[in-house]
């Protein structure tokens, strides 16, 4: 039978379908099948590869490895294979980093951030040109990244390029978020300085000096800015501003890479900085917080057990729980570097600056006492034993102390102090003049001589020794606080007033100042200031049977 | 009923037939092609290398590494180290804060001065006869003394020293720095100028006629720690001096003079740390009055700024600036950084100034240039002070050979004695090499004694030291 030339047509139309129909797939399978056993597995040649694993903590073994199988799951994932080299990146393995980000980049090129950590990356590599054009190619992709801007800025400024500085400043300050516009107008402030635009330094950093009222850098270039003005009374203004401590740094702008770094980080190196930096800038529990995730990380670091345990006594040191937890911390450390004594006799100098338990003082001296054929133990066992009133024994260690060095400025300081709690005030300065014969800049042995000197009513000889501590150390309040009383009692009221105002300047909450002031100020006869001042000294502290009394004879 | 008419076959009916053939050639390449891009996309792949990989079926090692940066040059021996000076303290670590290599007696044979920060005294290493080294104290006890140059400053022609004095090695804000000079009588006996005192904590301190009156003047470099500070002292003549500011930048480690504009007039260059990390040229006008040019800087704030030398490099005639970075106190424990490393900015003229890398080292410190194989042109050592001591491989001293392109290969020198913090060099035997003398200093563990002053001869083409 013959078909007709129609259904002949349709047959073969419909073959041809269902040859497409049958083909496609099979082409499809067969190519993937293909790719499959050809591509398999499917990772770039430069994917990273997971470090020995044996040699990695084991929280930094989980992240590396979770991290690297879920980039090996999801290779095609920019976000899964940037995120693995957030986490190399932020444990140091920059090689292995630098892959991903690579990869990263590859697969989403269009995207900022890989560039950006790549940008970070060449900064901590130290590949300062490679730095660069990847900071470039960040701006490229996204124009108001303030980090990357402001590195840029900053790049182009320590090249002296200042035109391009200020274009990067300008942009990065042009940002919505106002605590983000603080570090660019410090940049400006930086180049209008390079220029000799003083007006213009000053409109740039007083809103950087306001942000940041205990950076220090702001207020400097204030200060040059003001006198090269010939603003004399305000350039003195900021003068005594910087006498006040301050952070020497501007605080780096926020930066989401810079705290995802820090998240996903098990490098005791980086946690110990960060932990140093948050401290510095006010933040001490959060950089205790790091410092023991830094000792998480390394069991081994000693270095991390002394950060904490130093950090813990400076800011939390009238805690009796940080400073029991500070001494294990110093324990542990001792422990870790055996030969390094240095951290432990840094401790006990510092320790009795605020007042400490008994038991506290104990631990000290156990720890203490297993160092005692070190020649530098026997002076920070006479501390001990000063504080646990073994008088005694602390002259004892003393003496041991300068029978190895006779030539110990402390020593003699200490001896000194031990000598004028016994009333023995000849003796005492002798020493006092001792120690600062042996060591001239040694501050604090003549402080003590000139409070011992005031105390022996020689007060001309106690200005001249606490004169010269005041310009070794111009913001010391309690040098301020014992010209005052010497100048006061040497009846050279106007001069008293004004250093026993230096003091609360200071230290606003000493209460034996405000009831110096009181005290001058009533010889002074103004009497509603003295009664102001001798008010805060008894609010201050409430037993202080000489404020109320003084006070009392006033406001009759 | 219809009548069935033959048609002629229409060119539409040939381009019926075409359209399969065409459908089925698009499936068979393009689905192929699809599932590549797929496959591209998926593996993060660019399209090239995915057409490479499956073409040239390259399937390497998934988790192939890229290679390692070699940190360590190949070892050669070419210095045969010796101890100079006194012998290591007993107790204590060595803690010498610098060096000048210089003939202070003008017998004709190089000696060394060092500064003692434990001692804190100044020393002489004086070389006589040839090849016998003898210390002694040539100062009182001065506080942390820093740093330490010789030049006649009272025009007698003697070498008088010039001592920078921190007062304290460790930070501190307290104003206990000073500058001083050893008055040289001409017999090598001196009498301490105390020039300036409590001030921030000096840590460079030189001499140049900055305003052409034939006095030599001094440049100042003051660390601080808060306040630091870069100042000119003008000499008035029976050691009084006329200080001047010029930047109130804390971190100043050195303060090297030169005539860097070639106009006859000595400028100086600085180089400031801390939180700065930048190097500035001081131009001078010939008259003592400067303006600044800041050549070079780093945005990492942790670079770690650590020593700076003048040279001319590429001997293009102008004066090229040699530093290194590796001071890791921003961090503890103060250990290597990948960013630490030695370099030099190539004076372009005009006050530009162009960065080189020359090598990474771990802890750099410092770097002189010399040319240590007698080839013509200046290769580079240096030596580390924070490195990984408890590895015998990190590296104290390393050699940087220039291979006449101002390309350079690093060579391991020593690991021993570690912690050098600086090194100088010169011909301390008359034979017509570099030598290199490096000094010790020990602030954080592991600490040892040996090294204080080592003097390193030169045996190049002379087989292997002894």
């Amino acid at each position: 039978m013959k078909l007709k030339p129609q259904e002949k047509a349709r047959r073969s139309s419909r073959a041809w379908l269902l040859g497409i129909a049958i083909v496609v797939p099979v082409v499809a399978l067969g190519t993937w099948l293909l790719l499959t056993l050809i591509m398999t597995p499917t990772l770039p040649e430069d994917f990273p590869k997971l470090p020995d694993a044996n040699a990695l903590s084991s929280g930094l073994r989980d992240l590396l490895r979770n991290a690297d199988k879920e980039a090996r799951k999801q290779p095609g994932s920019p976000e899964v294979v940037g995120r693995l080299g957030m986490a190399y990146h932020s444990n140091q393995f920059f090689e292995e980093a630098d892959s991903a980000y690579k990869i990263a980049a590859r697969l989403a090129p269009d995207d900022f951030q890989w560039v950006y950590c790549r940008a970070v990356l060449a900064e901590e590599s130290g590949q300062a040109r490679e730095e660069l054009e990847l900071l470039q190619e960040t701006v490229r992709l996204k124009p108001d990244h303030v980090p990357a801007l402001l590195k840029l800025g900053d790049s182009c400024f320590k090249k002296d390029n200042l035109d391009d500085a200020v274009r990067y400043y300008d942009r990065a300050a042009a940002t919505p978020d106002r605590d983000a516009r603080v570090q660019p107008l410090f940049g400006l402030g930086r180049v209008a300085a390079r220029r000799q635009q003083w007006n213009k330094v000053i409109e740039y950093v007083t809103p950087v000096s306001t942000a940041y009222p205990y950076v220090r850098p702001p207020y400097q270039l204030l200060l040059e800015a003001y006198e090269a003005l010939g603003q004399a009374d305000k350039a003195a203004e900021v003068r005594e501003t910087l006498l006040q401590p301050k952070f020497t740094v501007v605080p780096p702008v926020k930066d989401g890479l810079h705290e995802q770094l820090i998240d996903l980080c098990y490098s005791s190196t980086r946690l110990l900085k960060e932990a140093g930096l948050v401290s510095r800038f006010g933040y001490p529990s959060r950089g205790i917080e790091l410092g023991r995730r830094a000792a998480e990380a390394d069991p081994n670091d000693a270095d991390v057990r002394h950060f904490i345990a130093r950090t813990l006594l400076n800011y939390y040191g009238d805690k009796p729980d940080a400073v029991d937890e500070a001494l294990t911390r110093l324990d542990e450390g001792l422990r870790l570097r055996p030969d390094d004594l240095v951290p432990l006799w840094d401790f006990a100098a510092s320790f009795f600056e605020r007042a400490k338990t008994g038991a506290a003082v104990e631990r000290l001296h156990t720890m203490l006492n297993r160092y005692t054929d070190r020649p530098d133990a026997h002076f920070y066992l006479g501390l001990v034993a000063d504080e646990q009133g073994r008088t005694g024994d602390a002259v004892t260690e003393y003496q041991a102390a300068l029978e190895i060095n006779p030539n110990n400025a402390e020593v003699y300081n200490k001896l000194g102090l031990i000598l004028v709690t016994q009333g023995r005030l000849d003796e005492g300065i002798a020493h006092f003049r001792k120690s600062i014969g042996l060591d001239p800049v040694y501050t604090i042995a003549r402080f003590n001589l000139g409070v011992a000197l005031v105390q022996r009513g020689n007060y001309g000889q106690a200005l001249k020794e606490l004169g010269e501590v005041l310009r070794l150390k111009p913001n010391d309040p309690p040098t301020h606080l014992y010209c005052g009383i010497a100048l006061m009692e040497s009846r050279k009221i106007g001069e008293a007033i004004n250093h026993l105002r230096q003091t609360l300047r200071f230290k606003p909450e000493d209460a034996q100042a405000h009831y110096a002031l009181g005290c001058a100020l009533s010889l002074q006869r103004n009497r509603v200031e003295a009664v102001k001042e001798l008010r805060e000294a008894v609010r201050l502290r409430s037993d202080y049977p000489e404020a109320r009394e003084l006070l009392q004879k006033l406001e009759k | 009923m219809k009548k069935e008419s033959v048609r002629p076959k229409s060119p539409g009916k040939k381009r019926s037939a075409l359209l399969p053939g065409l459908l089925i050639a698009a499936v068979l390449a393009g689905v192929p092609v699809l599932v590549l891009l797929y496959q591209s996309y998926r593996s993060g792949l660019s399209i090239g290398q995915t057409f490479e990989h499956v073409f040239k079926r390259a399937r390497k090692d998934e988790a192939a590494t890229t290679a390692q940066e070699a940190v360590h040059g190949s070892r050669i021996d070419f210095l045969t180290p010796l101890p100079i000076g006194f012998p290591p303290p007993s107790a204590d670590s060595p803690r010498i804060g610098s060096l000048e290599i210089v003939d202070l007696d003008k017998d004709g044979l190089p000696d060394v001065l060092v500064t003692d920060m434990l001692a804190n005294r100044v020393g002489w290493i004086r070389q006589y006869p040839a090849g016998t080294y003898t210390e002694k104290w040539i100062s009182q006890v001065i506080a942390a003394p820093a740093h330490v140059s010789a030049t006649d400053m009272d025009g007698d022609r003697d070498l008088d020293v010039l001592v920078a004095s921190m007062g304290q090695l460790f930070a501190s804000n307290d104003k206990v720095g000073s500058v001083m000079i050893l008055e040289n009588d001409g017999r090598q006996n001196f009498t301490l100028h105390t020039l300036v005192d409590r001030v921030a904590r000096v840590t460079d301190v030189r001499g140049a006629d900055f305003n052409g009156d034939g006095r030599p003047d001094l440049v100042v470099g003051q660390f601080g720690y808060d306040d630091g500070e870069t100042r000119w002292m003008e000499n008035l003549g029976n050691w009084q001096f006329r200080s001047r500011n010029l930047q109130s930048l804390s971190g100043v480690i050195h303060t090297i003079p030169d005539d860097f504009d070639k106009d006859g007039d000595m400028d100086f260059v600085s180089l400031v740390s801390q939180e700065w990390e930048e190097i500035y040229v001081f131009e001078n006008d010939g008259r003592g009055n400067f303006k600044s040019h800041l050549i070079w800087g780093s945005t990492n704030e942790d670079y770690g700024s650590s020593g700076m030398r003048l040279a001319d490099m590429n001997k293009d005639g102008l004066m090229d600036v040699l530093f290194t970075n590796g001071d890791a106190f921003d961090y503890l424990p103060p250990r290597p950084r990948p960013w630490h490393s030695v370099q030099w900015l190539e004076n372009k003229g005009g006050y530009k100034f162009e960065h080189h890398p020359i090598g990474k080292f771990n802890g750099a410190s410092g770097a002189v240039a010399a040319d240590a194989d007698s080839d013509g042109d200046l290769d580079v050592a240096a030596v580390s002070c924070y490195n990984l001591w408890e590895r015998p491989e990190s590296q104290s001293f390393v050699w940087f050979e220039n291979d006449g392109k101002m390309g350079f290969t690093q060579h391991d020198i020593a690991h021993d004695p570690t912690h050098l913090i600086s090194l100088e060099t010169a011909d301390m035997n008359g034979d017509r090499k570099a030598d290199f003398v490096t000094v010790r200093m020990d602030v954080y563990p592991p600490f040892s004694s040996e090294g204080r002053v080592m003097l390193w001869l030169n045996h190049w083409g002379q087989g292997p030291g002894k």
